[in-house]
């Protein structure tokens, strides 16, 4: 038996995974791009050491072509690190779309977006599953899978307590000394904070702190944001290499899959070679779309001949403001080197509870970041502002807000063709309802209220477009109603009979804890599914 | 690149670096500049303000502050702010400079005065900096 997997991204390999467990065959058809051979390497060594003795930093601070000098507004587009920058597909790789405001982040590289992901992974909540056709206790199993398999950090702490903690959870990562600061201060308010719905702990992260034979444990270098040195930020990439070891696992980089058609109990896949433009078609006898957001809704619709909105389906993504703050406690007081730059804390406020109006936040400070990006965001003299942020730098954090989104009526995708019948045109509306963004705003402003409590004082909110959250999900929603182009509690996509969906696409909802964790868990539950499929 | 040309970025990276760190740039540094405009195609102003604004920067090197504190809120998006944005990035990913990006912080005393130094000079320098902005604006 033999599954073809389209996408190299975080759900298609745990899929992969999950089916060659259980005995099958698994050919993975993707885009795949990669940087370019010239793309240089990251030194494994310390932000400091290398920021005060590498000459060529410049490479991977800025881009050989510079491209890490931003001149456009950072509400807008994507700001990816040099290093990283092939992993979202630029305008000219990618299908042309007319998405208004709504920002479409797609890759077509191999591991998807998740190599470059910030690796925050945690579980969705009991009331979270409200949409699904399956609960927590459906899922608990595969978290713990996809944990074992990437590695996930963090502590059991009041946050942990809010959330089912995997058995296989690494001891957390150290927190940089203003996190640290803050940590302690909530907790000395402890039972103050909880009942304003706040719940502060360490970020869980796909970052190992334990080392293994395939990863290695956190260097605490500094430079997880820029790139990456060696193994303990998850990425794709790792399970890849340990996939093509395997003698029952084949990955076919370099082919778009267009559409499918199923043939007598099977599946043929219709491919298109990047390279050369030229066609053919692959069989098997199941089919795994792992394309992602829009890919998999994309080569769906395809294959059923829907163009047009009247056959548009769902799209959702985390609305999403970041918020730079002086943490006044901080201000003056010196800071360890020897920290990891991803997330250091994760923030869970609810206001009610009526888990779509929780929202999830992320805490980070500004140490390795460059300064003069701070600089074009302020109306400031450059010497004056190069003065300020050097004194303030050490104070600074910036709080990531995040908060759930569901399908509606506003929000859709589809994909429609030109007059002419030839080229194919990706398209979204995407209108957000203004009670909710009203309501919306009122918790960010509690919230906040609250971290001024803990001396976090906000500079600013910024409110970024629809979609640059980079998380989107609900093209193709797990659900209880037989409907076309969604799917069955197991993961199989109507009104096909072998055809299963392992990405995002198939989330019901867009909870307000980023998403990846949970489409992984999804991945793997729906291979198994798949898997006693095929073997009756 | 011509001799002239060549000689009027080292002046130009000379008194901007002056201006933002407060030391001489290094041989390196006017080199990373000169190729850092070519390929943001920075390296030739635009419109007629932005070479007035360019050149009375470079003539007065005492107005660079004063024109850059009225730019900030009045042209932001100058060619004169666009250049010393990108030398801001070039200096900070110079190992020489590093250490006053990646110090450790002054005690509070220290920022609270410093703070307050840098706020009045700011002030100060958008009073004279903003006629002096609008003059070059509107001379033909
Ligand atoms: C900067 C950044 C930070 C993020 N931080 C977080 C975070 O902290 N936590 C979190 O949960 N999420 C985060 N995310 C989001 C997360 O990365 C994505 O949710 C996740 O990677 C999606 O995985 P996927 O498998 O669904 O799809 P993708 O990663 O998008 O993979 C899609 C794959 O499909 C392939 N493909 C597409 N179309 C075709 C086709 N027609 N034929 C063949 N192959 C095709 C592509 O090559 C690619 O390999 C972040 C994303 C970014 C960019």
């Amino acid at each position: 038996m033999n599954v073809l997997v389209v996408g190299s991204g975080a759900g298609a390999v745990q899929a992969s995974l999950e089916l060659l467990e259980r005995g099958l065959r698994v050919r993975m058809v993707d885009m795949g791009t990669r940087a370019s051979p010239a793309t240089p390497g990251l030194p494994a060594r310390g932000f400091h050491e290398l920021r005060t003795s590498d000459p060529e930093q410049q490479d991977y601070f800025l881009g050989r072509e510079l491209e890490g000098i931003p001149f456009d507004d950072i509400r807008t587009g994507n700001k990816l690190p040099p290093l990283k920058k092939h992993v979202i597909a630029s305008d000219a790789e990618r299908p042309p779309s007319e998405t208004g405001d709504f920002v479409l982040n797609q890759s077509l590289s191999r591991g998807g977006l998740a190599m470059s992901w910030g690796a925050g992974a945690m579980p969705l909540r009991e009331n979270d599953f409200g949409a699904f056709p399956y609960g927590l206790a459906d899922l608990a199993p595969y978290y713990e899978k996809v944990c074992r398999t990437i590695g996930v950090s963090g502590d059991k702490d009041d946050l942990a307590e809010r959330l089912q903690a995997p058995e296989a959870l690494q001891s957390p990562l150290e927190l940089d000394t203003p996190s640290a600061r803050l940590l302690a201060a909530y907790r000395r308010a402890g039972r103050r904070m909880r009942d304003r719905g706040l719940t502060m702990g360490r970020a869980w992260l796909a970052v190992t702190t334990e080392e293994s034979p395939n990863r290695d444990a956190c260097a605490y270098n500094d430079m997880e944001f820029w790139g990456d040195a060696d193994t303990a930020v998850y990425r794709p990439e790792w399970t890849l290499r340990e996939l093509e070891k395997n003698e029952a696992f084949e990955y076919l980089g370099g082919l778009e899959a267009l559409s499918f058609e199923e043939v007598g109990g099977r599946v043929r896949l219709d491919v298109c070679e990047t390279a050369t433009g030229e066609r053919s078609s692959l069989e098997a006898d199941a089919l795994v779309l792992s394309a992602s957001i829009p890919g998999s809704a994309r080569i769906a619709l395809r294959s059923l001949g829907r163009f047009g909105a009247e056959h548009s389906v769902p799209i959702c993504t985390n609305a999403y403001s970041y918020v730079p703050c002086l943490y006044l406690p901080m201000l003056g007081r010196p800071v360890r080197d020897r920290r990891c730059s991803l997330a250091q804390l994760s923030l869970l406020f609810e206001p009610d509870a009526d888990p779509s109006h929780a929202i999830f936040s992320s805490v980070f400070t500004y140490r390795s970041m460059l300064t003069f990006k701070l600089l074009k965001e302020a109306p400031l003299p450059y010497r004056f502002g190069l003065d300020v942020f050097r004194m303030l730098l050490p104070a600074m954090m910036i709080v990531t807000v995040f908060h759930a989104d569901e399908p509606g009526a506003g929000k859709r995708y589809w994909i429609e063709k030109d007059d002419g019948g030839g080229v194919e045109r990706d398209h979204i509306r995407y209108e957000e309802d203004a009670a909710i963004t009203l309501r919306r705003d009122r918790t960010e402003k509690s919230l906040f209220a609250s971290l001024r409590k803990l001396g976090l004082l906000p500079i600013k909110r910024i409110r970024r477009a629809p979609g640059s959250a980079i998380h989107y999900a609900g093209s193709l929603p797990l659900s209880a109603r037989d409907t076309e182009l969604t799917c069955t509690g197991e993961g199989r996509l109507r009104p096909f009979s072998r055809v299963w969906v392992a990405d995002a696409s198939a989330l019901p909802m867009m909870p307000a804890v980023p998403p990846t964790f949970t489409l992984m868990a999804n991945a793997r539950r729906a291979a198994h599914h798949l898997a006693d499929e095929l073997a009756r | 690149m011509a001799d002239s040309d060549v000689a009027r970025l080292g002046r130009e990276v000379s008194s901007f670096t002056r201006y933002l760190v407060g030391r001489p740039p290094t041989q390196r540094l006017v080199l990373r500049y000169a190729e850092a405009l070519a390929t943001l195609g920075l390296a030739h102003p635009a419109t007629a303000f932005d070479g007035r604004l360019l050149r009375t920067a470079l003539v007065h090197p005492f107005a660079t502050e004063m024109l850059d504190t009225a730019c900030a809120l009045l042209a932001k998006d100058s060619l004169l702010r666009r250049r010393l944005f990108v030398l801001a990035g070039l200096l900070e990913t110079e190992p020489t400079f590093a250490e006053l990006f990646v110090g450790q912080p002054p005690g509070r005393i220290r920022i609270a005065v410093g703070l307050l130094g840098a706020g009045t000079r700011a002030g100060l320098s958008f009073i004279l900096g903003a006629p002096m902005l609008l003059a070059l604006r509107w001379t033909s």
